[in-house]
């Protein structure tokens, strides 16, 4: 679509410059518009997308070198003070540290239960699209929703985990789940697993077919065991879906807020326990209760640009070697 | 042969056990909401995981009309229709911009849009609440529907430019020699042929956009403006003991997005998992 020797003042202007700019040049303007048809469709996101995502995003970064509480006039620049901060900050490294550990748990049950269960789901048979459709319905669940239920199930009074223990003779292994400091964060963890885990059987699955059966089965023949099967064909064929459900899974946790919120509330209760970065920086930023309406907006967004740093860095790494990981396993 | 048959025999008893343990898992929490929705507050004492003594609604009832679900459900259709339409519009024309022309920039492009999947939304949104503040659209219907046409860029041109790109390019070129403009083979030849595509992107933001609490959260505060999640949460806080009440809001909630689920179980797979496999 390019022409060559495209080198005259109005096409080498920005296409989004005003029509007003450059009054004199509107005869040949207008002709390049015509030889990038694709500015056109390209535009009116991009401009929508410039004001409300581009634009914001660079100003976060400029107003975390503020010290600004988010209310009234913006305070003064102290560069980098918010971030020399945050490195001793002991709650923000707890947040850090439990969305750190809420991943590792995440990825460790995707990579057996999940796995496991689509491994198991891979075969024919009539209910296997029942099994498939329950097992990924709570995806399609909000994460309010989903965090509801769950208070439900554990409350101590009206729950159902408690008295149904109780109820069977094993009312010693009740526990307050969610009251417990030991206990809140691993309820997360299984609440989150319980949301997601549809999405890593359904990726496998799917990966899990475009491994021929074939293959599996001469190595089979060939006296290989079934683990080493699993080792050696399967799971090196399933490297892709690998590096979809671990990508996902870590910007998903890493970026995660409703469902925390609504089993932890703004301060990560009981006692920070269930803290994440997501809740953090909310709380942060507007204040953690209606007793606690300190905000700091400029250190908030100090806290969100670190965080998007390591996210960027970090997806940018993973899809990189894992990436390489799938030519060298081809 | 017949032990051979016997250990197949045991074999698909044990897979359909863990599998029915597997469904259990995830349905159980569900029913005991939904039981948990046509129970009084003693009966949740009485009984906690027992059925409720008759399955009458009138929790539902108060919830429509006192819990302000209903104009919560209206807000939900209203900012998830609007945000859906004007989100596609926008990742459509610039997927086709993006994939169907050879230009200087154009994988930076992409990159621009796609890594806003990266931006935590508790980042973004601050520096947007702040200008909302500003000029005053904070509060209404209107700011987020205007954060959500904007929000959902990135995941449709995430799944739109793999999928135009993959076009032939012969048709374009046959119908631009019969004279049709660059629109109208957009319109009229590549659309119609991407709409599995665009159903991927419709599911995929559209659930995500009925289910959002965070961004209501923040730029709403007017209970005749908020959405289903925010609304639930907001008189989750005022009425605290009012378990029956919360339970049928939560299952007015999910009762459409669950009820397309079951309809269209396959195309909302598809479509949900479309952005990961494209990435």
């Amino acid at each position: 679509m390019r022409s060559p020797g495209g080198n005259s003042p109005s096409r080498a202007a920005l296409p989004f410059t005003l029509p007003g700019d450059s009054a004199g040049l509107h005869q040949p303007k207008r002709r390049s518009w015509e030889r990038r048809p694709h500015l056109w469709f390209i535009l009116p996101a991009l401009v929508a997308y410039g004001i409300l995502f581009i634009y914001p995003t660079i100003r976060s970064f400029y107003l975390s070198l503020f010290d600004w509480t988010g209310i009234g006039p913006i305070g003064k620049m102290v560069w980098l003070a918010n971030f020399k901060e945050l490195l001793h900050d002991e709650r923000f490294r707890k947040a850090a540290w439990n969305s750190t550990k809420l991943f590792a748990v995440i990825f460790v049950l995707q990579n057996t239960v999940s796995l496991g269960l689509a491994m198991m789901l891979n075969r024919r048979s009539p209910m296997t699209h029942v099994y498939r459709a329950i097992i990924f319905l709570p995806v399609v669940m909000s994460a309010v929703a989903t965090g509801i239920i769950w208070v439900l199930m554990l409350d101590p009074i009206i729950g159902i985990v408690n008295p149904v223990l109780r109820d069977i003779g094993l009312g010693s292994l009740q526990q307050e789940w969610q009251a417990d400091p030991k206990w809140a964060m691993k309820m997360v963890y299984l609440v989150q697993f319980w949301q997601w885990n549809g999405m890593a059987v359904v990726l496998y699955l799917a990966g899990l077919q475009n491994v021929p059966e074939d293959l599996r089965h001469a190595a089979l023949i060939d006296g290989a065991k079934r683990w080493q099967v699993f080792r050696d064909v399967t799971f090196p064929m399933l490297a892709p879906a690998f590096t979809i459900v671990t990508a996902l899974s870590f910007i998903l946790i890493f970026r995660a807020f409703d469902l925390i919120y609504v089993l932890g509330g703004s301060t990560g209760a009981p006692d920070g326990a269930t803290l994440v970065i997501g809740v953090l920086i909310y709380g942060e930023a507007f204040g953690t209760s209606s007793f606690n309406a300190a905000t700091r907006m400029s250190y908030a967004m100090a806290e969100g640009v670190t965080l998007f740093v390591f996210l960027a860095g970090m997806s940018g790494l993973l899809i990189r070697v894992l990436g390489r990981r799938e030519e060298a396993l081809h | 042969m017949s032990a051979k048959h016997g250990r197949r025999l045991l074999g698909g008893i044990v897979w359909h056990g863990v599998m029915l343990i597997v469904c259990a898992f995830v349905l159980i929490p569900i029913v005991m909401v939904v039981l948990g929705s046509f129970k009084t507050v003693d009966q949740f004492f009485d009984r906690p995981y027992g059925l409720p003594e008759s399955f009458d609604f009138f929790n539902y009832r108060k919830a429509w009309d006192e819990a302000n679900i209903q104009s919560s459900l209206r807000n939900s259709v209203i900012a998830t229709v609007c945000g859906v339409f004007f989100s596609t519009v926008f990742a459509c024309l610039a997927s086709y911009g993006l994939a169907r022309f050879r230009f200087r920039g154009r994988l930076g492009l992409r990159l621009l849009f796609v890594g806003g999947l990266v931006v935590p939304v508790q980042l973004i949104i601050l520096p947007i609440f702040i200008m909302f503040r500003q000029i005053g659209l904070l509060g209404s219907l209107w700011s987020l529907i205007v954060v959500y046409s904007v929000f959902g860029i990135p995941l449709g041109v995430l799944v739109l430019t793999g999928f135009f790109g993959v076009l032939p390019k012969d048709l374009e070129d046959a119908a631009r020699i019969d004279g049709a403009s660059h629109l109208e083979v957009f319109w009229r030849i590549m659309l119609p042929l991407t709409r599995p595509a665009l159903a991927a992107v419709v599911i995929l933001n559209g659930v995500w956009m009925w289910n959002d609490f965070f961004l209501g959260f923040i730029l709403i505060n007017d209970p005749d403006q908020m959405t289903l999640p925010v609304g639930i949460m907001a008189f989750r806080g005022t009425y605290s003991t009012e378990w029956g009440l919360i339970f049928a809001s939560v299952t007015i909630s999910v009762l459409p997005v669950v009820g397309a689920y079951l309809l269209l179980s396959r195309q909302f797979i598809a479509g949900l998992t479309a952005g990961s496999v494209k990435g």
